[in-house]
Parts: structure tokens; C-alpha cells; sequence
């Protein structure tokens, strides 16, 4: 079977600093697939890995069978990144960013067009989304940025963090989106320190803390297994076995 | 060429917002204010302007004096009474010269001695415009001096030619260059070289400083407002975002250079047109005959050798602004390349390059800049081996430049590259 994503015994140091110690995992295509650590556990290293941002120390991650570092040209129309603090071009009309951002992905205007369409239609940002980003609150450029990485229909979509300082009512709307997406067939990989969000997105999850995977498996399961209520009562009780 | 094109507008529409032009059109409008009011003074000092003449000895002499006086930018104005009252009516009308010859002139002169003219000048103020006055008034007098030495040795040694005698020897100069001769002044022949190459170099320091700014300030807020790594994971070429992201920064510098050259041609006025203006028929016909006249061929050698400067300036501000967290410490990391581009700037004014000792040549010609600065020269004296191995050097440099940019791209360094001395700092804060 071939995976969406791959990851055999990832390793990644910053200097004398290891923020990876030898993760794997592998994600199931149309799988929704969440890391769940404190801040500076690894997540964003990892999903950094996988979009093809940095190169790992040792290891290897395969993105539907392409060997991200040795052939991340080929890996990249496959996938789509969101990370966690990105910023849209501030001078840019938020219509102006879908459309310089669809041009990377299409051969011609008309295609282009096609795809801003979708990317408008995501974003929900009605008229506003001929303004100028810099006029958005975090809540709109956000849901801009989603629409950007979704409009693409990546065959997976690295989303760090997707509702990192939004509001409930944001929060929802994107997590629905995402759900959306994943049952039409797009496979999801994705980061949060909000264990309840993840549980509410993932098929599966993989706990990461301090560069290593503690347990990996099915929220359901996870919760079964260790006799808890939610995610953040699995972790705590994981973390200290 | 969809995805450089695509690039190349986003760069110029993220660049090019108000905020940012808005200083460099105050400046304009600064320039275009001080240029007016220079060209308002101008103006003024050129008006004929009025003299006060006492003659206290009314012969025939002080009146051939005072013709001598009276010219094109000047008014001759008969006075009478003390030197008090005299300056008191140069005051009330605004007059600046007060001239009062002495009663025993024609006197003192037929007896060969010297006649003391007293010259009152009414300074309301310090400035070009006033000095050049002062020269001209000077000028006549002269004249009027030298108009009297005539008359002296025309009448103790008549039937001679007084010209002849107070200049026994007569020069005539040859200006040399290459393999051409032609009669005229090296120095009026150096102004009228300088009136059609002085503004080069101050258009080439603008354009590479303006465009290693524009391109560090474009990589600095893309990693400041967390841009850089979408675009990093978007499909395409890396090399591309470094070549559109160059071309993008290029025509935005060009265009700021472009509103600062508006106001720099209009703050210099007619400058150029100024030290032409002082050469005569002979020396502009040498200059031609010299080859000295830049035509249209030498302008698009120039035009080469300014984009391969540009080339240069932006891959290795590009190079610089990789080790940048931020828009602001991106334009500091430029630094270093500004340098490059002063010391050939202030080095071409100051200093024979070519005559310089052996090191000093190697570091200057060592940096790219240096070629474009000493293009316009070179190309006037015929030398075109310096042109052409100019262009290959920064033709040469730009390749490696961008090859190392292209591959930091390609790579996580873009990322994760900090500059070491700035940790260094850091720990020794700490320690």
C-alpha cells in the first residue's frame, strides 16, 4: 500500500539542539492524521520536513512514494503548507493573493481563475476579499490563508496549527472545512498544542514530546486504552509513563 | 516566464505603496524648491546691477575709467557728496558698489603713480551668487587697468605694439589624447568632459544603492511577515524566485531613481549646459576632433556596464539579506555592500586608479563596482580592454552571486541561515 506520507526514523538537529530524535509514522491516503505536543516538542520541525522546508539530519519522508529530500521539486505540486504564523502579502488585495498564488499551480488564466474561484468560495470574506490584507483581522487572513492552501486540492495538505489564535466561531469554521476537505479524499497532516481540536479533526494521532512519538493511534482508541475522557488526559497520563 | 512575471509584479506592487514613495517625492519636492530658489538667485545675480560713481576729478581720464566700468552687467550711476552719503544711497536703493575716484587722479597718472580708487562694497549677505559679483566688478577694473598700461607704453614707446610688449612670449596650447591633436585648454576641455559624464556616476551610485535596498527589503518582509515559506513550498522553481524577486526589486529602484533623478536634473538646472557654456567655438571644435563627444555607441556600452553593476548589487544584497531575520536588520545587512560601492564612487573622484601602486589597484579592481565608475573614461580615451574586462568580471561575479543564492534557496539555509557574529554578541550579552 502506498502511503500519503512516510516517515522512517526522522532526525533533525539545530546546532547542538536535536528536535527530532527518530520519529516514524506513516499516514493512510484521505487520512486525517494530528501531532499533538507542547510547544517545542517537534510538530512544526516535522510538518517543516514533510512541506519540503528543511532537509532532515537523517531520516527519510516520502510524500505518495517521492523521497521529499532527494526530489522535493516533485514533492511540491503534491502537497500544500500552512504554517502556523504565515502572513499574506499586506499590500495585496486578499483576491490578488489567491491569483498570485494560483499562478504557481496552473498552466494558463483560465485554469488560474478557476482555482481563485474555489480559493474565494473557501475564504467567506464576501467583498472584503478585494481589500487590502493589511485591513484583515487575524480571524479573516487566516481563513484567507486556508483557502490558499486548500484551493489548490493538494493530494495532502500540511496545516500547522490551522486555528491558532482565532476566535470559537473561527475556529469552527475552519475545522469544518478541513473536515470537508478530508472526505473529498484530501489527506490531512496536521499540528496543534489543542488536543481537543485535534481530537475533533484526526482519524489518528501520533503524541510527540521532546523530538520522539510517545504513542501513536485512533483518539477512540487512545482514550479506550488509557481510560481517559479526551486527548489531553491521554497525553498527561502517557507522558509520565 | 508566467511564474518570473507573476513574481516580478507581486515584488513591484508590494514595494512600490505610498508609504515608500512618499519620502522619496518629499525629497523631490525639496529638490525642486532648493533648485528654484537657486535659479531665482541666479537669476537676480545676473541682472545688470547698479554702481555708484563719485568722480571727484572729472578730467578725461576718470571718465575713460568710468567707460571701462560701464558694461553689459553693469549701470553706471553719477553720484556726489561724502563716502556717508554716498553708502547711504546705496543703501536705500539697494545697491551693492559704491566706487569713488580719488580728485588728483589723472594727476598721479600722468606722473606714473599709483591712483588709490576707493571701492565700498554694501555686503547683505555670504553667498555663490554674491562671491561671483565681487569677481566681476574685479574684472573690470582690471580692464581698466590694463587699458591704462596700454596708454602707458603706447606713449613711452611709440610706433611699438603694446600688446606685444607686456606679452613678449604667446603660448598656444595642444591638448593631446590617444593618437589625436587639436589646439585648445585641457582644462576647458576637462569641463566640457565632465559636463556630459558628471552625472554618471551619481546615477550609478543611486541605481545600486536603491536596488540592493529594494531586493534586501523585499527578502527582510517576507521573512518578517511569514511569507517566505508558502512561497517556498509552492511548486516551482527556486531559482526563478530569486531572479524574479531581482528583476522586481531592479524596476522598483528604478523607478525611485527615476523620481530622484527628476529633481537631481532639476536642483542642477543647466550645470552641464553651464560648463559647456563657458567654452568657446575652438574648444568645442577640439573636444569633437579629440573624440572626447560620448554618441550613442559609448551610452549603450555604459548602459551594459550599469545593468552588469545592478546584476551584481542585487545577487549579492540577496546573498547578504538570506542571514536576515527581518526587514530591518536586512537593510542593515546591505551595509557592506554600500561600502563597495563608496570607496570606487569617492576613488574615481579623488584618485588616478590607474596610476595607484600595485595593492591598492588589486583591492580596488577587486570590487565589481569599480569597472562601471571608471567606464565613462575608459571609453572616452579608447581603452576599451578595462570596458570589456569589467564586463566579464561583474558578468562573472553576478553568475557566482546568484549560483550561491539559487543554491541557499534551494536549501533550508533561507530558513535557518543567522548571521554567526550577531550569536557571538549574544553570548558575550549573556556571559
Amino acid at each position: 500500500m502506498e502511503f500519503a506520507c512516510s516517515v522512517r526514523d526522522l532526525t533533525r538537529n539545530y546546532g547542538g539542539l536535536r528536535a527530532l530524535a527518530g520519529i516514524s509514522f506513516d499516514i493512510k491516503p484521505g487520512e486525517v492524521f494530528g501531532l499533538i505536543g507542547p510547544n517545542g516538542s517537534g510538530k512544526t520541525t516535522t510538518l517543516r520536513i514533510v512541506s519540503t522546508l528543511l532537509r532532515p539530519t537523517s531520516g527519510t519522508v516520502s510524500v505518495f512514494g517521492i523521497n521529499v529530500a532527494e526530489k522535493p521539486g516533485a514533492a511540491r505540486p503534491l502537497l500544500s503548507y500552512l504554517p502556523e504564523d504565515a502572513g499574506a502579502y499586506k499590500n495585496l488585495s486578499g483576491l490578488d493573493y489567491l491569483r498570485f498564488m494560483a499562478t504557481f499551480y496552473t498552466e494558463d488564466n483560465r485554469d488560474r481563475d478557476k482555482m481563485v474561484e474555489q480559493g474565494m468560495e473557501l475564504a467567506e470574506l464576501g467583498p472584503r476579499i478585494r481589500n487590502r490584507v493589511k485591513t484583515y483581522s487575524k480571524g479573516m487572513a487566516r481563513k484567507l490563508l486556508l483557502a490558499r492552501a486548500l484551493m489548490t486540492k493538494p493530494r495532502l495538505a500540511i496545516l500547522d496549527e490551522p486555528t491558532s489564535g482565532l476566535d470559537v466561531s473561527n475556529s469552527m469554521g475552519i475545522r469544518n472545512r478541513v473536515r470537508e476537505y478530508a472526505r473529498e479524499g484530501t489527506t490531512v497532516l496536521l499540528s496543534s498544542h489543542n488536543m481537543l481540536e485535534v481530537e475533533f479533526l484526526s482519524d489518528r494521532v501520533a503524541l510527540i514530546k521532546q523530538g520522539e512519538i510517545i504513542e501513536t493511534g485512533a483518539p477512540q482508541d487512545l482514550k479506550q486504552k488509557y481510560g481517559c475522557r479526551n486527548l489531553e488526559e491521554v497525553f498527561l497520563k502517557v507522558e509520565h509513563l | 516566464m508566467r511564474v518570473i512575471t507573476n513574481i516580478i509584479v507581486k515584488e513591484a506592487r508590494e514595494l512600490l505603496t505610498p508609504q515608500m514613495l512618499t519620502p522619496f517625492v518629499a525629497i523631490m519636492v525639496v529638490f525642486v524648491f532648493i533648485g528654484r530658489a537657486i535659479r531665482g538667485e541666479r537669476a537676480k545675480s545676473s541682472r545688470p546691477q547698479s554702481v555708484i560713481v563719485a568722480d571727484n576729478d572729472r578730467t578725461a581720464r576718470s571718465r575713460s575709467i568710468i567707460e571701462a566700468l560701464e558694461g553689459e552687467q553693469t549701470t553706471i550711476i553719477p553720484a556726489e557728496g561724502s563716502v556717508e552719503q554716498l553708502l547711504a544711497t546705496a543703501r536705500a536703493a539697494d545697491i551693492s558698489w559704491v566706487v569713488v575716484i580719488p580728485e588728483s587722479l589723472e594727476q598721479r597718472l600722468a606722473a606714473f603713480e599709483t591712483a588709490d580708487i576707493r571701492v565700498y562694497n554694501v555686503v547683505r549677505g555670504f553667498s555663490i551668487t554674491q562671491m561671483e559679483r565681487n569677481f566681476e566688478l574685479k574684472a573690470l577694473f582690471d580692464k581698466a587697468n590694463e587699458q591704462l598700461a596700454q596708454d602707458y607704453l603706447a606713449r613711452a614707446y611709440p610706433g611699438t605694439t603694446p600688446e606685444n610688449l607686456r606679452n613678449p612670449l604667446r603660448t598656444t596650447e595642444f591638448v593631446v589624447v590617444r593618437d589625436k591633436i587639436a589646439r585648445g585648454n585641457a582644462d576647458v576641455l576637462s569641463g566640457l568632459v565632465m559636463s556630459q559624464t558628471f552625472m554618471i556616476p551619481i546615477v550609478l551610485l543611486m541605481v545600486l544603492i536603491y536596488s540592493s535596498q529594494m531586493i534586501a527589503a523585499s527578502i527582510g518582509q517576507e521573512k518578517e511577515n511569514k511569507t517566505l515559506e508558502t512561497l517556498l513550498t509552492v511548486p516551482i522553481n527556486r531559482t526563478s524566485i530569486v531572479i524574479g524577486k531581482m528583476i522586481g526589486a531592479a524596476l522598483v529602484a528604478l523607478v525611485v531613481s527615476g523620481i530622484f533623478m527628476l529633481a537631481m536634473v532639476y536642483w542642477t538646472g543647466s550645470l552641464g549646459s553651464e560648463m559647456s557654456a563657458q567654452a568657446g567655438a575652438a574648444d568645442t571644435s577640439a573636444f569633437t576632433q579629440l573624440g572626447l563627444s560620448l554618441g550613442p555607441q559609448s551610452y549603450v556600452l555604459l548602459a551594459v556596464g550599469l545593468f552588469l553593476a545592478v546584476l551584481c548589487g542585487l545577487s549579492l544584497a540577496t546573498l547578504l539579506a538570506i542571514f536576515a531575520d527581518d526587514a530591518k536588520s536586512a537593510q542593515m545587512s546591505v551595509t557592506p555592500l554600500m561600502m563597495l560601492v563608496m570607496i570606487p564612487y569617492f576613488l574615481s573622484i579623488f584618485l588616478n586608479v590607474e596610476a595607484a601602486s600595485l595593492p591598492i589597484k588589486i583591492v580596488v579592481y577587486a570590487i565589481p563596482f569599480t569597472y562601471p565608475f571608471l567606464m565613462p573614461k575608459a571609453i572616452l580615451f579608447g581603452n576599451y580592454g578595462l570596458v570589456f574586462a569589467g564586463y566579464g568580471y561583474m558578468a562573472l561575479f553576478a553568475a557566482v552571486c546568484i549560483f550561491v543564492a539559487a543554491r541557499l534557496f534551494s536549501t533550508d539555509r533561507v530558513l535557518t541561515a543567522k548571521l554567526r557574529w550577531l550569536r557571538w554578541r549574544r553570548a558575550g550579552i549573556r556571559s
